[in-house]
């Protein structure tokens, strides 16, 4: 890749900013798409990839630059809504806010929602603004690297974030791990990608598998309904409801967690079908293990909810590059973006900086423009919404059962998935009455099937010579990691609460 | 349901999850044996593998919490646990409320998903007293709505 062709797009990028906030049309579709992401992201079940495809018939009849902006302006506003209901409510909008719950919550329960809600706003607006940016300046390393990873990577990569998650999510990594592990056996239910072999595939619906939204409707919304309201009286938001409280000085201390992060999310979002899901844990992990007060980390520690925050969102950028110039999808919405960009006749691939110069510049500046508009407007809005959602949550529980219900039934529209929902939920429910983190669950739940199939692609692909497979250098870096992973995860728990 | 209980009531607990993990970790292994071996290498690159993985892991580490269940005497305590968890209050608010929305699942379907989700809305807060009858009818009503009209109609969204 040319670097010409790089500094051509590094020098376009500021009138390419100019170009898209001064034009009506898109800045119009643009906050459409950040008010339905907003929607969308805050209403459990209803994910940003659903939303991102409903959509996407009505977009071909849009410019390119009003289509675009419209996906965009989704995803971005979706990816930061998921992380609002992980605090207020406890239930994460989408996956990638899972990590969000760990710190997000215990902050709002200690009367500090607004504090919270204001550094989710600040960390994932630099999350987005650092990705992308990192994108464009790193866009031929990141490439290379890109092309580097093969599917014993990928494999070893889903393994790191269920350790990660695991030992990271509870109390006991014990505990995590076997949420994970059973939620890489939940996602192996179903028609196998290799050889088409229905694993436990007992009855038709089994033989389809375990769709990931509704389990993640029962494991975190329903067990939620269950543990809250069978208290006779439910705990009630302390503090006062009012508009988020933007805290830079935060942002400011926690900068070097925000630079890793965002690292972080670059680095991971650019493989393809994972990155979202494991950055937050990855970038929440490093975040604990550099902070001067790991102990925090749970109970309601800023520097953590800033990690897992800006990785979700920086994990966009990464998740851009493969798209872009490889034309591999780096993640479910870019998978969308993919698609719109065939419709609209533009080739993604490594000629694309040839084909359509500034398109790339074009593109970041529109996730810019994304970022700046929904954290103004979350922010301006954060008033009526927080006082929504700290309404008693007798009234907001059984709501939210309704809309995971609508949600799960809306993921595949079949009985199954809602009574999927429903049985995850109990599961959900039993799992955390005994110190089971739901979180390692989900994410084995959604990244399962990924493992699953490189890991049995990359055997099929070694099978004459399995000893070359283990010593590809980049997996062995990544085995050198997972190692660390495993031997450090209970240490770095016993210093966390010896330290209490 | 215990939650903050005893020693002796939280060992009862590790040592049940440990069997019941145990248990499933053993069915993975026996299923995953039982899926056809294929390609170049049968077992590695059988469906099976992964599962198989899986399931011995996930035995591993079920022996772990139940073996710390056996040490704290769990075993010994697991009558009594489970006798006397009928005796919390919160249990039976759990099993109500578990019943509730089971049942919304299970109706869907069976009848109309508007008259579903106002009758699961009045029951529940009719139990959990959210205030008066018009207070009641007046959320109960509101969120009905906004389920099963409003949103559906955004979304295009076919309903049960």
């Amino acid at each position: 890749m040319s670097w010409e062709l790089i500094i051509q797009e590094w020098r376009l990028l500021p009138s390419m900013f100019l170009h898209v906030i001064t034009s009506p049309g898109t800045v119009a579709t643009l906050f459409l798409g950040t008010l339905i992401g907003l929607v969308v992201g805050v209403l459990p079940g209803l994910t940003i990839v659903m939303a991102m495809a409903l959509l996407l018939g009505f977009v071909f009849r849009l410019p390119l630059e009003w289509g675009l902006a419209l996906l965009i302006g989704i995803e971005t506003g979706a990816q930061f809504s998921g992380g609002f209901t992980a605090i207020m409510i406890n239930i994460p909008g989408t996956p990638a806010a899972a990590a969000t719950v760990l710190d997000g919550f215990p902050l709002a329960k200690q009367g500090r929602a607004r504090e919270a809600v204001g550094a989710v706003i600040g960390a994932s607006f630099l999350g987005e603004i650092l990705g992308e940016l990192c994108t464009l300046i790193f866009l031929p390393f990141v490439t290379l690297l890109a092309l580097k990873l093969g599917d014993w990577e990928i494999f070893l990569v889903t393994v790191a974030g269920i350790i990660i998650a695991g030992a990271l999510a509870g109390k006991n990594p014990i505990k995590g791990w076997i949420a994970g592990v059973a939620g890489l056996l939940f996602a192996m239910v179903g028609m196998d990608a290799i050889w088409g072999y229905p694993r436990f595939g007992y009855t038709i619906d089994l033989v389809k598998g375990i769709n990931f939204v509704p389990a993640l409707i029962g494991l975190f919304g329903l067990s939620e309904v269950f543990m809250v309201l069978k208290e006779k009286v439910p705990y009630q938001l302390t503090g006062r409801p009012g508009r988020a409280i933007m805290r830079w000085d935060l942002i400011f201390r926690h900068f070097p967690t925000i630079v890793r992060a965002t690292l972080v999310g670059v680095g991971i979002g650019i493989i393809p079908g994972i990155g979202e899901a494991v950055s937050p844990w990855v970038a929440y992990d490093w975040a604990k293990r550099t902070s001067r007060h790991p102990e925090e980390f749970g109970k309601g520690s800023f520097e953590g909810l800033i990690a897992a925050e800006t990785a979700d969102n920086a994990t966009s950028g990464g998740a851009l590059i493969p798209t872009l110039v490889l034309g591999i999808p780096g993640s479910g919405p870019t998978a969308i973006l993919l698609a719109a960009l065939f419709i609209y006749g533009v080739r993604p691939g490594p000629t694309l900086l040839i084909d359509r110069p500034g398109f790339v510049a074009f593109t970041v500046a529109l996730f810019w423009a994304g970022a700046l508009m929904m954290r103004i407007g979350a922010w301006l809005l954060s008033s009526l919404t927080i006082r929504l959602l700290y309404i008693q949550r007798e009234l907001i529980l059984p709501l939210a059962v309704a809309l995971g219900v609508l949600g799960a039934w809306g993921s595949g529209f079949t009985y199954f998935d809602v009574m999927t929902a429903f049985a995850f939920g109990v599961l959900g429910y039993l799992m955390r009455i005994r110190d089971y983190p739901p979180a390692p669950m989900v994410l084995g739940i959604l990244i399962g099937k990924i493992a699953d199939t490189s890991l049995r692609r990359a055997l099929l692909t070694y099978s004459n010579n399995l000893l070359s497979m283990f010593l590809r250098p980049a997996g062995l870096i990544l085995i050198a990691f997972v190692i660390f992973l495993l031997v450090s995860g209970r240490r770095i728990r016993g210093r966390a609460v010896a330290r209490t | 349901m215990e939650e903050h209980g005893s020693e002796g009531q939280r060992n009862a607990g590790e040592f049940l999850a440990g069997i019941v993990l145990v248990g499933f970790s053993i069915f993975v292994i026996v299923e995953s044996l039982r899926m056809p071996q294929r390609g170049p290498i049968p077992y590695v690159l059988s469906p099976g593998f992964l599962p198989l993985l899986l399931g011995f892991i996930l035995f591993l580490l079920s022996t772990f919490v139940l073996s710390e269940g056996i040490r704290g005497g769990g075993h010994r305590k697991l009558g009594m646990w489970l006798g006397g968890i009928s005796k919390h209050e919160e249990f039976w608010r759990w099993l109500i409320i578990l019943l509730m929305t089971g049942g919304y699942t299970f109706v869907l379907g069976k009848i109309p998903f508007w008259m579903a989700t106002v009758a699961y809305f009045l029951a529940i807060f009719i139990y959990l007293r959210i205030g008066g009858p018009a207070r009641i009818a007046m959320y109960a009503l509101g969120f009905s709505l906004f389920v099963s009209y409003v949103l559906p109609k955004l979304f295009e969204m076919p309903l049960p």
